[in-house]
């Protein structure tokens, strides 16, 4: 008599069982809240898990670009390998992204960044090295149109942008 | 099926797992985004597949949002999902000069040409959370061309509907994969079957046969590995049965919408069916979310040792050795699974079946009345802090815990309704009330047994120390919340933890006391684990 309504109470309960039960480490998924923090707030700190993440997962590579896209101010594309020399110039819309070595230490490099545009403030350089992770780099001090970062010349973040094959977005 | 069939099956509901877990693990601020009992309703909201009018109602929010600006920032720069969060994002966000959208007390309306909806504040957190699980499921990418197709579209009730439509679409799609609906069906009928189609037959003994014959089984199902997840197996289809018992009844008093013969119930009537067979679970996840977990009324370990108890609800009064069962041995075969997944050799397995450190059926019934005790004491205490902060919700938490109360020496203090024999007794409110909360604790007005409780109640408060015990409830209109809410559930454990232990007093054990039952016992889950683990 109960016997059909029984089973598909039970499904539910055993299909609410399965929804909470816990989820290995390596098959947990990135909550698009921390995306979201990643992506617009200085003072997120990603743990290791996030960061392997977005190494390793291109779903949420694409999720963090299509979330960059809505605020960005600037997209310098991968560049053609037209020679072996290191990148030390990009150049895109109203923007300029340098890297100067340091004349008081050479074991610095200041990254440069300017832009033509008044209006613009931006608050993130997330730069894509491909098949490779994305950094991210918040710009504290931007004025009159320039600010500077200074890095360590061994700072992966700099290895990255001497590559051709690596996107920087600008936010 | 096959080994291989069901490895890609529990591949498919790991994948729906996961997607939800993101719900649970999303913090903000260093807290949970999403209370457990938000979580509980968006999962609800799945399995029962009555998503279709929240997805509606998502859609119109996220047009709203859109005119404040963005969605993302609407959804994941407000903080935690709490109404009052959203309502403080609407103020701030709203300047007036967006078109066609009006803050409300209650909620935010959107205005399209000739139509209008208002998505209230207090659904807003549900909706954020449905929202979470769409990205995590069906994807980021999926949703926002949804929302862009929204934005691009002059607001109107039809079109929502449509975009709606098909986001339902897209979800059910993603279910239609990842739910793992063949698998329940499957662990429904062989637990039907092994009992022959008689549910009354079920008992501990049954149970604990089942495990043994199923767990070492070749085709056995994953879910019948340990006894653990067996007995809530066996939980969850005596609730089944129980709900389903209810709406047949409910069937002959009134017309429900649903054919019993043919096994169709409908979504809303599966929602509310799911509710009644997890109340005591819902009771545990109250605790642990807000406003009621802002009172430390219960820590981490005493939920945990709750937590099976409580997912039992009434079949522990049906079942009461097989839940003392998996009390005493899931933590056992939980370490020889985590040791078998270090590879750990024959000898360490050995070692582990027959270590001696093992809660005994005497100590896990020792530590339920420890978890009474502390209850009782919880209670009470939640009983003084509403007094001092003259709350006179505090009357229906006293009558609640001492349902016996002698309370006819209030007689002077209550007013006699309007009753025709004038027997019937109420409380008034204001004065009458505060006057009563005033002579709580003079024995010569209230009687020696009201004034001991509240003895009782000021010596357990005075000796508590933990958050939101010491605070001044009149300062804190959160915590006096908790208090008022929080109360009654802890009240209902602590009776519902009693009539257990009293059950077990009561119950006819084979073996003649509970010390002989648990070492006869201890050889079968030993000897069913050497076989299961290979140490045989």
């Amino acid at each position: 008599m109960t016997k059909g309504p029984a089973e598909d109470i039970f499904k539910a309960l055993d299909a609410l069982d399965h929804l909470e039960a816990p989820v290995a480490d390596n098959r947990k998924k990135v909550p698009f809240q921390s995306l979201f923090s990643y992506a617009t707030d200085p003072a997120f700190k990603p743990d290791e898990s996030f960061k392997l993440a977005l190494t390793t997962d291109l779903a949420l590579r694409r999720d963090l670009k299509r979330l960059l896209s809505k605020n960005l101010l600037c997209h310098m594309d991968k560049r053609a390998a037209a020679s072996s020399e290191e990148i030390t110039v990009r150049q895109e819309d109203s923007f300029t992204l340098r890297l100067i070595a340091s004349q008081s230490n050479p074991d610095h490099i200041y990254l440069m960044l300017s832009t033509e545009d008044p209006q613009a403030s931006p608050v993130f350089l997330f730069i894509e090295e491909d098949n490779g992770p994305v950094y991210r780099i918040a710009i504290g001090d931007f004025y009159d149109g320039d600010g500077q970062i200074l890095l360590d010349r061994q700072d992966p973040v700099i290895k990255a942008l001497q590559n051709h094959a690596t996107e920087v977005l600008i936010v | 099926m096959g080994a291989e069939e069901l490895l890609l099956e529990s591949g498919k509901s790991a994948e729906l797992s996961a997607a939800f877990q993101c719900l649970s693990d999303c913090e903000v601020d260093g807290e949970p985004k999403y209370s457990p009992t938000l979580c509980r309703e968006v999962g609800k909201l799945i399995v029962c597949r009555t998503y279709a009018t929240p997805l509606m109602e998502l859609c119109h929010l996220i047009c709203a949002a859109q005119r404040l600006g963005s969605y993302e920032y609407f959804f994941w720069d407000c903080g935690p999902a709490r109404a009052a969060q959203f309502q403080a994002y609407c103020q701030k966000n709203h300047t007036g000069a967006q078109s066609g959208l009006v803050l409300e007390a209650t909620g935010l309306r959107i205005h399209g040409a000739q139509d209008t909806f208002c998505i209230q504040y207090s659904r807003m957190p549900l909706l954020c959370g449905l929202m979470e699980f769409l990205l995590s499921s069906i994807g980021y990418g999926e949703v926002d061309e949804i929302a862009k197709q929204l934005q691009a579209t002059p607001y109107s009730r039809k079109s929502v509907s449509l975009l709606a439509n098909e986001l339902s679409k897209k979800l059910y799609a993603f279910l239609k994969v990842h739910l793992p609906s063949a698998q329940s069906q499957r662990k429904f009928r062989r637990l039907v079957e092994f009992c022959q189609e008689d549910i009354t037959t079920i008992d501990d003994s049954m149970i604990l046969d089942f495990w043994c014959q199923e767990s070492t089984a070749q085709a056995s199902l994953a879910d019948f590995k340990t006894y653990e997840s067996v007995f809530l197996s066996f939980v969850r289809l005596l609730q089944a049965y129980d709900g389903a018992r209810d709406l047949d009844n409910l069937k002959k008093t009134r017309s429900i919408g649903y054919d019993g013969e043919a096994g169709e119930i409908s979504p809303d009537l599966l929602s509310e069916a799911l509710e009644s067979a997890d109340e005591t679970y819902c009771a545990l996840e109250r605790l642990k979310s807000p406003p009621i977990n802002q009172v430390k009324f219960l820590n981490k370990l005493e939920l945990n040792e709750l937590e099976l108890f409580l997912k039992s609800g009434a079949i522990a009064f049906r079942l009461p050795l097989s839940l003392l069962r998996a009390q005493s041995f899931t933590p056992l075969q939980n370490r020889l699974t985590q040791a078998l997944r270090r590879k750990a050799d024959k000898q360490e397995i050995k070692a582990i079946i027959s270590t001696d450190d093992i809660a005994s059926y005497s100590e896990n019934q020792i530590a339920f009345e420890k978890l009474s005790h502390h209850l009782e004491t919880i209670s009470h205490a939640a009983v003084q802090a509403l007094i001092e902060a003259r709350c006179l919700e505090v009357i229906n938490v006293l009558m609640r815990l001492k349902p016996a109360l002698d309370l006819s020496s209030l007689k002077p203090y209550l007013i006699p309704t309007d009753d025709q024999d004038g027997k019937a007794l109420t409380l008034a409110p204001g004065k009458i009330a505060e006057r009563f909360l005033n002579i709580l604790s003079d024995p010569e007005q209230v009687g020696e047994e009201l004034a001991a409780l509240m003895l009782r109640s000021q010596n357990a408060y005075k000796g508590l120390s933990r958050k939101g015990f010491k605070e001044d409830l009149s300062e804190h209109p959160v915590l006096r919340t908790a208090f008022i809410e929080g109360s009654p559930l802890l009240i209902d454990i602590l009776h519902d933890i009693q009539a257990y232990l009293e059950r077990l007093d009561s119950l006819e054990i084979t073996k003649s006391c509970w010390d002989n039952q648990f070492n006869s016992d201890r050889r079968v889950f030993a000897g069913q684990f050497e076989t299961l683990y290979g140490a045989a």
